[in-house]
């Protein structure tokens, strides 16, 4: 089972597919979610998922706005791909019968 | 020019972030802060940033610091060290209560003694800042009765020219005036000093010039050197002189010079804060208006000199004794005789009256760091044992013992940096405290105590030693085979093993051992202070006021110091409560007095009797004002107006001691004796001894005369008898002295209990910090004791649980908790006894009225201990006796 955070950052990966690297996530999540989103936080966050082995980073050429420092981009592995669907599935499970209930009770 | 982001921000990320994962986060803020600049302005993006930053802290740092599983790495030395290292810190952050137990221990332990040491590094060791301060001598002049520092100034002069050992001398008298400021006036310390003093001595000038002989001859203009503390405390952070000046004893004197800090005058402990050329005494110690530079007769300069070099002390010291240059005031037909002693601290008592009790409290504070020393050790056996496994899994994987040690060592010298550092900062904190606990002849003592050089290396040094022999404990239990150590016990934590627990109780035990001396010195030191305090002064001690006047400064003629001095007396002793006022020239007590050579007709002084005693200038009231009753004869009466004085026989009234030694066996009242001005006294009465200079003073002759016979009374001080405590009265009676006459001003207003504390001081501070360093050593031995016993509870949990189990009653698993705690502190106080009677012997020149074999002292030592090892076992006790046999059975 993957944490909220955790599934945050693999559905902006997947979302933005080759271009995902820190600032694209970052950014991504703030987007959709409206909170911002300590960059440390992220890649503890993304150190985790890549060592269960759900995405796979590499490294790019330095260039000149980042001071001449890499970046370093993500990707979703096919395993990733899978645990989003399990969380999806999952909650979807438990949701089920409750959203009129709870989208009445909370405006 | 590209924007960068704030430094500091940017430092702290790099440092906290994994160092994978460093070179992609710094670029992927660097890109954002670019594109939020350009957008919202270089304000914002760096609020931002430092946002982030902030946010991103706590995620790195929990991320670094995760323990990982420890892989035993191939030998590459370095790695694997800061490997280890690391692994010290983790566990030490493991166990937090065991581990801050150790540390504090180890913190206390270090900062008494490298507070100690501070002062002993301020006292003793270091020199004053002058150049070269190991050529300085002071000139010393041997007497039968110890030696005396004090030389005349025409003497000074002669020497000064004739002498060929020195580079130079220079002559230097301590003075206090009268300093006028903004916020009025208050008495400073300062010095007197010959025209070379700063050429030879060489302190350093921060602003002008120092002082040349050219300000030291007759009609000199006034000038003024002033230390660093003083011209800030007048002139803030003024740079240049400006043509300033300050007032002293109302005479201006222009600021010629300012010495750069930390230099207060030649005399350790005090605070001399101007530089007056000797010309200038007259205006700054008028006695009577009467200059002291031409006499032949008065003793009132120290000298020091800068030896030249190849020249010896005995080369100095024959050219001294060759040269007949009047010196020293020549004393019946004597050729004086001189010593010379190293003048870097210049002249000053402290180190020599500090230094001793300095040096035994160093080590006693040492005794109390091998105390807190065994708590650490008892804290790394503690983690050893819960390592044992890891540390067996290492030694079967082909771990050597030297590996092993070292994983050990570490351990402890992790414990050791904290505990060092904590120590430092305990020192830095608690040193000036002590400080202000010490006086000199009942003034405060001014010491720059700094963590400097030798502080610090004393701190490093006594950190690591502790750290050493403490991490030795655990590397020696397991050095004989640590797989078998760490495995046999079967993944017990190695607090169950037999032997673990046998080193345990033997920390303990040395703890007690240790404790025991340091507490038996303590209470040594107490009973020493208790009868000290309880030697009979003759004085009525509890019910006494001395309130000291300086008439000198008022500038009064002898009939109006006459008149100033009865109407005082009188006002004081028509106050409400006052039984009695009178007035003396030397106050009770005040470690200083006058003397004066007596010739007693029909009595011949042994060969080398010191005819020169002790005596005292009084009003009529004095001795019923110090509660002194008199045995026989009648006390002074007020002279006849327009007085005998410097004619006829001068009444006195001696003093038991006196009466007794002069004319064994017969009448006193009545015998006249000579002083070696021919003068003639008759004694009219004899008094009982009190004590004149010092508490623990043998009894000597001493004598008191009329003070409305002397000529000049510069100062002394009234003394004023209460029916109630008279501390409340202080400022009544300050008061009513004021206003008899404005014009005297008061030097100090001071019960006469607080004049004998402060007669008594040595004793005092010494014992304070004794009686402190025992309490500390006992308050470590109860929280060493009380960590071993809640261990070995924790640890034999399972056995209780069984004997409860079969039947035990609660309370007598809490004995048996109980017996063990007394009995480890017991053994410690027995095998303590050698060590306590050992450190009696060495203190027992300091202890009165009690010998360092004191079987009560030890008795009183033994049951605090006892008491202290019973409180801190019961704790572990009742949770033995509270242990669930069903929950501790079930783990099994």
């Amino acid at each position: 089972m993957l944490g909220e955070f955790e599934q945050s950052v693999l559905l902006a990966i997947a979302h933005l597919g080759e271009g995902a690297y820190g600032v694209t996530i970052r950014q991504e999540i703030e987007r959709r979610t409206g909170r911002e989103v300590a960059i440390g936080a992220l890649y503890t966050a993304l150190d985790r998922i890549e060592r269960k082995g759900l995405v796979r980073s590499r490294m790019s050429d330095p260039t000149p706005t980042r001071g001449g420092r890499a970046k370093r981009h993500f990707s979703l592995r096919p395993a990733g791909a899978r645990a989003l669907r399990q969380s999806r599935e999952f909650l979807n499970r438990m949701w089920e019968g409750l959203e009129p209930d709870l989208k009445r009770s909370r405006p | 020019v590209r924007a960068r982001p704030p430094r500091l921000a940017e430092w702290l990320l790099a440092a906290s972030t994994a160092e994978r994962d460093r070179t992609a986060l710094l670029g992927d803020l660097q890109e954002e802060f670019a594109g939020r600049v350009a957008r919202h302005g270089l304000r914002s993006a760096s609020r931002w940033y430092w946002r982030q930053t902030r946010a991103s802290l706590v995620p790195n740092l929990r991320r670094r610091l995760r323990p990982r599983p420890v892989v035993p790495s191939r030998d590459h030395a370095m790695t694997s060290l800061t490997q280890d290292v690391r692994l010290a810190l983790r566990l030490l952050a493991r166990r937090p209560l065991i581990s801050t137990v150790a540390v504090v221990s180890l913190a206390v332990g270090i900062g008494l003694s490298a507070g100690i040491f501070s002062l002993l590094e301020a006292v003793v060791l270091r020199p004053l800042p002058v150049a070269a301060p190991g050529d300085l001598r002071v000139v010393l002049e041997v007497r039968e009765r110890g030696m005396n520092h004090n030389f005349t100034y025409p003497g000074f002069v002669a020497y000064r020219e004739a002498q060929e050992s020195f580079t130079d001398v220079v002559a230097l008298s301590l003075v206090t005036a009268a300093l006028h400021d903004a916020t009025g006036s208050q008495m400073v310390d300062g010095e007197l000093v010959s025209g070379s003093y700063f050429d030879t001595l060489g302190p350093r000038i921060r602003i002008g010039r120092g002082l040349a002989d050219a300000d030291n001859v007759a009609g000199a203009p006034p000038v003024a050197v002033l230390s660093d503390f003083e011209f800030r405390r007048l002139f803030g952070r003024a740079t240049e002189l400006g043509g300033r000046s300050v007032r002293l004893n109302g005479v201006e004197f222009a600021v010629v010079g300012v010495t750069a800090a930390p230099f207060r005058g030649m005399q350790l402990g005090r605070n001399a804060r101007f530089w007056i050329p000797l010309v200038h005494q007259p205006v700054l110690e008028p006695v009577g208006g009467e200059s002291l530079l031409s006499r032949r007769t008065a003793s009132w300069l120290t000298v020091i000199g800068r030896i030249r070099p190849g020249v010896s002390n005995v080369q100095a010291i024959a050219e001294l004794e060759a040269l007949d240059t009047g010196l020293t005031q020549r004393l019946a037909d004597r050729e004086p005789r001189f010593a010379l002693v190293p003048g870097g601290q210049g002249d000053s008592g402290l180190p020599g009256q500090t230094g001793p009790s300095l040096t035994l409290l160093l080590g006693a504070a040492l005794l109390v760091l091998g105390v807190a020393c065994a708590n650490v050790a008892g804290l790394l056996l503690a983690r050893a044992g819960d390592r044992s496994r890891e540390i067996a899994v290492r030694a079967a994987l082909g771990a050597g013992r030297w590996r092993v040690a070292r994983l050990l060592l570490i351990d402890a010298l992790a414990v050791g940096l904290a505990g060092t550092a904590g120590g430092v900062i305990a020192a830095r904190l608690t040193a000036p405290l002590a400080v202000s606990l010490f006086a000199q002849f009942g003034e405060p003592v001014t010491l720059d105590v700094v963590l400097n050089g030798p502080v610090l290396a004393f701190a490093a040094a006594a950190g690591l030693l502790s750290a050493l022999s403490a991490g030795m404990v655990p590397v020696l239990r397991g050095w004989r085979s640590p797989v078998l150590a760490g495995l046999a016990d079967g993944g017990r934590s190695a607090t169950s093993s037999a032997g673990a627990r046998r080193s345990r109780r033997l920390l303990v035990t040395a703890q007690f051992a240790l404790t025991l001396g340091v507490v038996a010195a303590a209470v040594l030191l107490v009973r020493s202070l208790a009868n000290v305090r309880a030697v009979p002064t003759g004085l009525d001690v509890e019910h006494v006021a001395l309130v000291s006047v300086n008439i000198g400064a008022a500038g009064f003629d002898a009939a109006r110091t006459r008149d100033y001095i009865g109407r005082v007396n009188g006002r004081l002793a028509a106050l409400p409560g006052v039984r009695a006022a009178g007035f003396g020239r030397v106050p009770p007590l005040g470690f200083g007095g006058s003397r004066m050579t007596v010739m007693v007709p029909g009595y011949t002084p042994e060969p080398d009797e010191d005819m020169e005693i002790n005596y005292n200038m009084v009003s009529p009231e004095y001795f019923d004002a110090l509660g002194i009753d008199l045995v026989s004869g009648a006390g002074l009466r007020p002279p006849v107006a327009g007085g005998t004085r410097g004619g006829g026989v001068v009444p006195i009234v001696v003093n038991e001691t006196m009466a007794r030694q002069y004319w064994r066996g017969r009448r006193a009242v009545g015998q006249r004796l000579h002083l070696s001005d021919t003068a003639l006294l008759e004694v009219v009465g004899v008094a009982r001894d009190v004590k004149y200079r010092n508490v623990l003073e043998a009894p000597r002759p001493s004598f008191y005369f009329s003070v409305a016979r002397a000529a000049t009374v510069p100062d002394g001080v009234f003394h004023v008898r209460t029916y109630d405590d008279p501390a409340p009265m202080l400022d009544a009676l300050r008061h009513a002295v004021v206003e008899v006459d404005p014009l005297v001003p008061l030097s100090a207003v001071r019960t006469l209990e607080h004049q004998l504390a402060l007669n008594i001081n040595r004793e005092r501070v010494t014992t304070t910090i004794g009686a402190a360093l025992g309490a500390t050593a006992l308050l470590l031995s109860a929280v060493g004791l009380f960590a071993a016993m809640a261990g070995l509870v924790a640890a034999r949990a399972r056995e209780m649980g069984v004997r409860l189990a079969l039947g035990a009653v609660p309370a007598t698993l809490a004995r048996l908790v109980l017996r063990e705690g007394l009995r480890m502190a017991l053994w410690g106080g027995a095998a303590g006894i050698a060590l306590a009677l050992w450190l009696g012997t060495v203190i027992e020149s300091r202890l009165y009225g009690v010998g360092p074999f004191d079987p009560l002292s030890l008795g009183g030592a033994l049951a605090l201990l006892a008491g202290v090892a019973l409180l801190a076992a019961w704790l572990p006790a009742r949770r033995a006796a509270r242990v669930d046999p069903v929950q501790v059975l079930r783990v099994e």
